[in-house]
């Protein structure tokens, strides 16, 4: 038994509920779910590759995992190459965690640059490997760990958003007589019709040290 | 006639081995017309910065390294390194973006006459960005918001129903 309050309270909640659920349901349904990758703003672009490099490079050795503490990344990587079409090979997307290192280059820690790539999404877990490597700044830290169980620091001195109908390969890949580090991931505007993200996100870093 | 070819023969073996003596004599001076050429890096990769080096020797005025091999012009002069008479040149050129992987070996030309090949390995790289990511956080929607408002209209719509088909106490105003 239910009296005259009870029940009108119970008809304005439920009309309150009712309310409150479809426009709260209307408005989720529109939103992104996890938003756009982070773009890096364009003062984080520079060139922070100064003054001459003297301490003594790593011998070869073939990276296994990469750590970035401000992005909380701690990922496997595996080496690859070039695809036939000239581009790099990268892991298949079923591994949205891996990252891959291009074993046509030098090692981490080696003269050079050595690159990395790493997706920046994927529709199994969403966010991937190199999501938020757009919200890297200079100064920010890079571990490498090899197979020689050195473990080798970068610092951060460069991020970047390239358009890849200009994307600047010189700048990106060739040598350096620094030992220096490059990840790439998509970022940028994503074209729906192509399926493809218009940019690249490439963070830039050096050779600061070895430990383990 | 026997003896016009025994003499003929004879003639052969000695010219051969004069011939043989004078190659022999003229190796080492050959080897020795051959500049020391380094390049640095090695390998490089395109777009990189690469320095060619050459001893040509004493009494050099100049040396051009020929860059038509690895696409750059046809003759780039090298500069002095330390005292112009040390016979020694430098260049730093950037290597084409478009140079193909494999080893190439531009000439350099030294002005005493000498002249010889530098070895460039070409590491390859990729030909442009990564295609990394199939667009999932710039396309998928639905945040948690949604799943929060659909369990509102649920719980909105038991609500209701309890309201519909609650029994009035007896007495009370409807």
């Amino acid at each position: 038994m239910a009296d005259f309050g009870t029940r009108l309270w119970l008809t304005c909640l439920s009309a309150t509920l009712i309310a409150g659920g479809v426009v709260g349901a209307s408005i989720g349904s529109r939103q992104l779910r996890w938003g756009a990758p982070p773009t890096p703003p364009s003062w984080a672009s520079r060139n922070g590759l100064h003054g001459t490099w003297t301490g003594k490079p790593l011998d070869r050795s073939v990276p296994e995992m990469i750590r970035i503490p401000r992005i909380r990344v701690r990922a496997k990587t595996v080496a690859l190459g070039l695809n036939r079409n000239g581009t790099a090979a990268v892991p298949p997307l079923t591994e949205p965690e891996l990252a891959s290192w291009f074993d046509r280059g030098p090692t981490p820690g080696q003269r050079g640059t050595a690159v990395f790539f790493g997706h920046v999404d994927a529709k199994r877990v969403g966010p991937a490997v190199f999501y938020r490597i757009g919200m890297l700044r200079p100064g920010d830290l890079i571990f490498v760990t090899l197979r020689d169980r050195k473990v080798a620091a970068f610092r951060v001195y460069s991020v970047a958003l390239y358009q890849k109908s200009a994307f600047p390969t010189a700048t990106v890949y060739s040598y350096t007589r620094w030992p220096t580090l490059r990840l790439i991931t998509c970022g940028g505007a994503f074209d729906r019709r192509t399926h493809h993200y218009l940019g690249n996100i490439v963070v830039f870093a050096k050779f600061v040290g070895a430990g383990g | 006639m026997r003896l016009l070819s025994s003499a003929r023969a004879a003639c052969c073996v000695c010219g051969a081995l004069v011939a043989g003596l004078m190659l022999a004599n003229a190796a080492p001076a050959m080897a020795s017309q051959t500049p020391r050429i380094t390049v640095s890096p090695n390998p490089s990769a395109p777009g990189t910065a690469t320095t060619f080096d050459v001893l040509c020797g004493a009494n050099t005025t100049s040396a051009t390294l020929l860059g038509a091999a690895i696409g750059l012009s046809a003759q780039i002069p090298m500069h002095h390194v330390m005292v112009p008479t040390s016979g020694e040149f430098r260049v730093t050129v950037t290597l084409p973006v478009t140079i193909m992987p494999g080893t190439h070996r531009p000439s350099i030309d030294c002005s005493n006459g000498f002249s010889g090949f530098a070895v460039v390995r070409v590491s390859p790289i990729p030909g442009h960005g990564a295609v990394t990511g199939d667009g999932t956080t710039s396309t998928q929607t639905g945040t948690p918001l949604t799943e929060i408002g659909l369990g509102a209209i649920a719980v909105g719509v038991l609500a209701g129903a309890a309201a519909l088909f609650l029994r009035p106490r007896a007495g009370s105003a409807r």
